[in-house]
This record gives structure tokens, C-alpha cells and sequence, in this order.
């Protein structure tokens, strides 16, 4: 299948959507079930401390809104979704480390994600990680001159 | 496609601000919950806030003492700071 600038546009504004919904509904979610997030976060396995806890507990939820915003404006999007694939990486390692090396695996976090075992949790973000990286790779197509996308094109 | 690009974003921030609040239980201030297996309620109790310590409820004279916790959901343990705490809820 030929992906003309057209279609990228529109598979870059889908994920774009998908990670602003996902970032502001975790981040709002959080702040809004702040004990219980901390208490998560205080309970892990695999978080030393604390404070660690507690610093994790305002910086999460600030970082995903933060990074919503990114890839809502047009301006900073690539930036935002650099940002956002930082941030999908580090809770995939998290939610890895939970999966394969804790001793005993914590209440999951809040929200619609509470429905998911922490196994299915991987599967998704690992699926999150790998849809930023098409979207970053679009963007990037996008913004190359025409005489560079022969190269590009996805067949 | 230009207009677009702006009220797509921002209609998905009204969607997103919607779900947390329509998915996030907020817990009812005026009450607490024990862990009996059928998580009771309980009026609200004054444990002091800290981790270190439990805060226990007994529902009856010489039963069982139960964790109290902040939410229906069991998963915010009210603590004490200073030594454990039962609350005599038959007193």
C-alpha cells in the first residue's frame, strides 16, 4: 500500500488523538486518585522509598499532561511525541520489571486500566511504544523534501 | 485540514477530562471501609495520617480487628503515626 502525505496527515493526527486521550485521562486520573496512586507507587516492588514514591506521585501525572499538550500543538508535536515515546518506554520497563523479576506482583493503577493484567498491561504498552515510533517516523517522512521520500515510501 | 488539526486536539482533551471523571471513584469523605471480605463501611475514623502503622477497626467485643481503609476499593490502608490503632466500634 502507497502512503501519500495525505494518509500519513491522517495516521499522524489518529495516534496524535489516541496519546493526548491516553496521557490526560492517566494524568487527570492520577491526580484525582492521588492516595491510591501514591500508595501504588509506595507498595512497588521495584521503587526504592518513599520519597521516591512521593516525587513520582505529583512528577507522573504533571509529565503526561505536559506532554498532551506537546503533541496537541502542531508546533512542538514532534517534540511531544519524542517526549511521550521517552515516557512509553520507562512504564514499559516498570511494568516489565513488575512482570518478569518482582517477587510478587502490586495492585494495578487506576482508571480503565485496573481491567488489565499486568501481563496484557505489557502487551500494551509495548503496542503504544511501537505506535509512536510509526508516528515519529511519519512525521519525519513528512517534513523531508520531495526529492529525499523515494526512499520512504511504505509499500 | 488546518482547522481540524486545532479542534481535533482539543475535542480529545474534553473527551479525555470527561473519562477520568466519569471512571475515577471518588471515595465518600464522610466514610471509611473495613476488610471483613465484604468491605463494610464504617463512619469515618480519625487515624493519624502516616506509614508506618496500622489502623484497625473491631466491630465486636473481643472480634476480630480488621485494616480500615480510606475507599470502597480497599486499596488505601489508613495508618497511624505514632503506634497501631483499633478503633472499638461496639464502645
Amino acid at each position: 500500500m502507497k502512503l501519500n502525505g495525505k494518509h500519513r496527515e491522517i495516521i499522524i493526527e489518529i495516534i496524535s488523538v489516541l496519546f493526548i486521550v491516553l496521557f490526560v485521562y492517566a494524568g487527570l486520573t492520577k491526580f484525582m486518585e492521588g492516595d491510591r496512586f501514591f500508595n501504588n507507587l509506595n507498595n512497588s516492588p521495584v521503587l526504592p522509598g518513599n520519597a521516591t514514591a512521593y516525587i513520582l506521585s505529583w512528577g507522573v501525572p504533571t509529565l503526561e499532561i505536559v506532554v498532551a499538550f506537546f503533541v496537541a500543538w502542531p508546533k512542538t508535536r514532534l517534540k511531544g511525541l519524542y517526549a511521550a515515546l521517552v515516557l512509553m518506554i520507562l512504564f514499559t520497563l516498570y511494568v516489565a520489571g513488575i512482570v518478569f523479576f518482582s517477587p510478587y506482583t502490586p495492585c494495578s493503577c487506576g482508571g480503565v486500566i485496573t481491567l488489565l493484567t499486568w501481563p496484557q498491561h505489557l502487551v500494551v504498552n509495548v503496542s503504544l511504544v511501537l505506535l509512536t515510533l510509526l508516528a515519529i517516523r511519519l512525521y519525519r517522512i513528512k517534513k523531508l523534501p520531495n526529492s529525499k521520500l523515494s526512499h520512504y515510501k511504505l509499500e | 485540514m488546518k482547522k481540524v488539526k486545532v479542534i481535533l486536539p482539543m475535542l480529545a482533551f474534553v473527551l479525555a477530562i470527561g473519562m477520568s471523571f466519569a471512571f475515577v471513584k471518588l471515595a465518600d469523605p464522610n466514610l471509611d471501609y473495613v476488610d471483613d471480605g465484604s468491605g463494610t463501611p464504617i463512619p469515618e475514623t480519625e487515624c493519624t495520617t502516616g506509614t508506618d502503622f496500622e489502623c484497625r477497626a473491631q466491630l465486636e467485643e473481643n472480634g476480630p480487628t480488621y485494616q480500615i481503609y480510606d475507599d470502597p476499593a480497599l486499596q488505601v490502608p489508613k495508618t497511624g503515626a505514632i503506634e497501631d490503632v483499633v478503633i472499638k466500634l461496639w464502645e
